[in-house]
């Protein structure tokens, strides 16, 4: 069946709970029945939380889902979690009719230059799960900087997904550098390059929903994109304003796009989980007296 | 008879980066519920330019020298102090946030007291072809503006290209190098505010959360 996702490019208020949360119930109010309808990293708070996001995050029990009119439509938004253990999780949870369906956490935080995240929360332990938003449709999600981590959309694929839903709040960096880049930052270029990238090496969908709006010198990139199993882009946002972006994902294309190629198919999982031993047993990857491979050998 | 202002192009580079500059200003009133900008520092090519982008969305105020001039003495003499001086009891008064139009380099290399500094990641040769001309930073004071120019893309290969400053200002004359080191080594830790002595467990500006 097909099914008709959405993704709002907003911009939500720093610390403002309430008034994000009412602006999501109201963007959801006007989307289709049966939607999949998917909001930015964080954005039930906004993103530089700082010292404010243990005052802010919520345990899941304590936090109600966005409100949507029609049951069967489902809300993936993005928000700090208390988890019972005390830690606070940059995490991002789906919900339907009204109760908690799926949850992630995100793994990798990046802390370094311009960015805190590790400071600030626990890294997740897991890797992305499968949650159907609809039954012929298995969804992960992965928060912004794990798409960045290839390893993540492959496990998502090996489990599965037919859609890979990143939640972003991607700051925009750089001057444009060529007519291609237009007005946009130039960080938009290799965002725009890896959801492609990510789609068309899995052959599936992926929704990428990254936010705008500034936070204290930050100004966020938006640029959200929807790609289909080919790797064509069948919807981007605008870089720089709120936009909605709204594709129906056809079960169809994901068929073509997987046959008659075999990449799926044929996924070696024996040999990348035999490689990966390797490696991790052998800081240098070479056991000694194992021979690398001749350049240029099969 | 009106001054002709200069119309940004739509779609320019000036339009790009001004659309930044506002938001980020736009944000920072909003959080702080404030209701406009006061430009403390003197007037300047940078500040008018500041001030026409700023203007469309928010209420911008700038100082008249006159005025001042009557707070240098208290200030024992220091014209930036006095600006500042006017600036934040302008803020104050009337709700507004202390800006200086200090573009990178000077922001830099003079290390400016200012809580917002909207156009301090722009080069000054970013701006010169939109503010008109720039400030020489007065760490460079006597150079010349040939240069300043030389120093500003020194930096910008250090800094931004990741060149590292040592290897960068390697390129300039040794005094002018020297110059720039102890303004960079001065300046470097100026511009993070607050500045607060740790005395208790959690304390604002060090502490990342409770």
């Amino acid at each position: 069946m097909r099914l008709p996702l959405v993704l709002h490019q907003t911009a939500p208020r720093l610390g403002a709970v309430e008034w994000n949360r009412e602006e999501m119930a109201r963007r959801v109010a006007g989307d289709p029945a049966g939607s999949l309808v998917v909001f930015p990293e964080l954005s039930l708070t906004g993103y530089d939380l700082g010292a404010g996001a243990r005052e802010l995050a919520m345990a899941e029990d304590a936090l109600p889902p966005v409100s949507a009119p029609d049951p069967d439509t489902t809300i993936v938004l993005g928000y700090p979690e208390l988890a019972p253990d005390h830690r606070l999780y940059n995490a991002a949870g789906a919900a339907r009719a009204g109760a908690w369906i799926a949850r992630h956490r995100k793994r990798y935080l990046p802390t370094y230059g311009m960015f805190d995240e590790g400071r600030i929360f626990a890294p997740g332990a897991r890797g992305p799960r499968i949650f159907l938003p609809h039954p012929d449709w298995p969804t992960a999600i992965l928060i912004c900087e794990e798409l960045w981590h290839p390893a993540l959309a492959y496990l998502a694929a090996l489990r599965g997904a037919r859609l890979v839903l990143v939640l972003a709040a991607a700051p925009g960096r750089g001057q444009p550098q060529s007519q291609e880049d237009g007005p946009r930052f130039r960080s938009h270029r290799p965002w725009r390059l890896l959801a492609r990238t990510v789609a068309l090496t899995h052959g599936l969908y992926l929704g990428l929903v990254n936010r705008v709006g500034a936070e204290e010198g930050v100004v966020f990139a938006g640029g959200s994109i929807v790609v289909g199993p080919d790797g064509e882009v069948l919807a981007e946002a605008d870089h720089r304003a709120e936009d909605r972006l709204e594709v129906e994902l056809e079960p169809e294309r994901v068929r073509q796009a997987r046959h008659p190629y075999s990449h799926v198919r044929d996924e070696d999982l024996a040999l990348v989980r035999r490689e990966l031993g390797d490696i991790l047993t052998q800081e240098s990857g070479l056991r000694p007296g194992d021979e690398q491979d001749e350049p240029g050998g099969a | 008879m009106k001054s002709k202002e200069r119309v940004v192009e739509p779609g320019s580079e000036e339009a790009r980066v001004r659309e930044v500059v506002t938001q980020v200003v736009t944000q920072a009133l909003r959080t702080r519920s404030l209701e406009g900008v006061v430009v403390a520092w003197p007037p300047s090519p940078e500040g008018a330019l500041l001030a026409r982008w700023l203007r469309p969305t928010m209420s911008v105020r700038v100082g008249e020298p006159n005025r001042v001039a009557g707070l240098v003495d208290a200030a024992g003499g220091d014209a930036d102090a006095a600006w500042l001086a006017w600036g934040v009891s302008t803020a104050r008064r009337d709700r507004l946030l202390v800006v200086h139009p200090g573009h990178k380099s000077l922001v830099l290399l003079d290390a400016p007291l200012s809580p917002c500094f909207p156009l301090g990641d722009l080069w000054a040769h970013q701006l010169e072809a939109w503010a008109g001309a720039t400030t020489v930073p007065r760490a460079l004071a006597g150079l010349g503006r040939a240069a300043f120019r030389e120093v500003e893309e020194a930096l910008r290969l250090g800094l931004d290209e990741g060149a590292g400053t040592r290897t960068a200002l390697a390129t300039l004359p040794v005094e002018t190098a020297l110059r720039v080191r102890r303004s960079l080594e001065t300046g470097r830790y100026a511009v993070r505010p607050p500045l607060i002595p740790k005395l208790s467990p959690w304390t604002p500006g060090v502490d990342p959360a409770p």
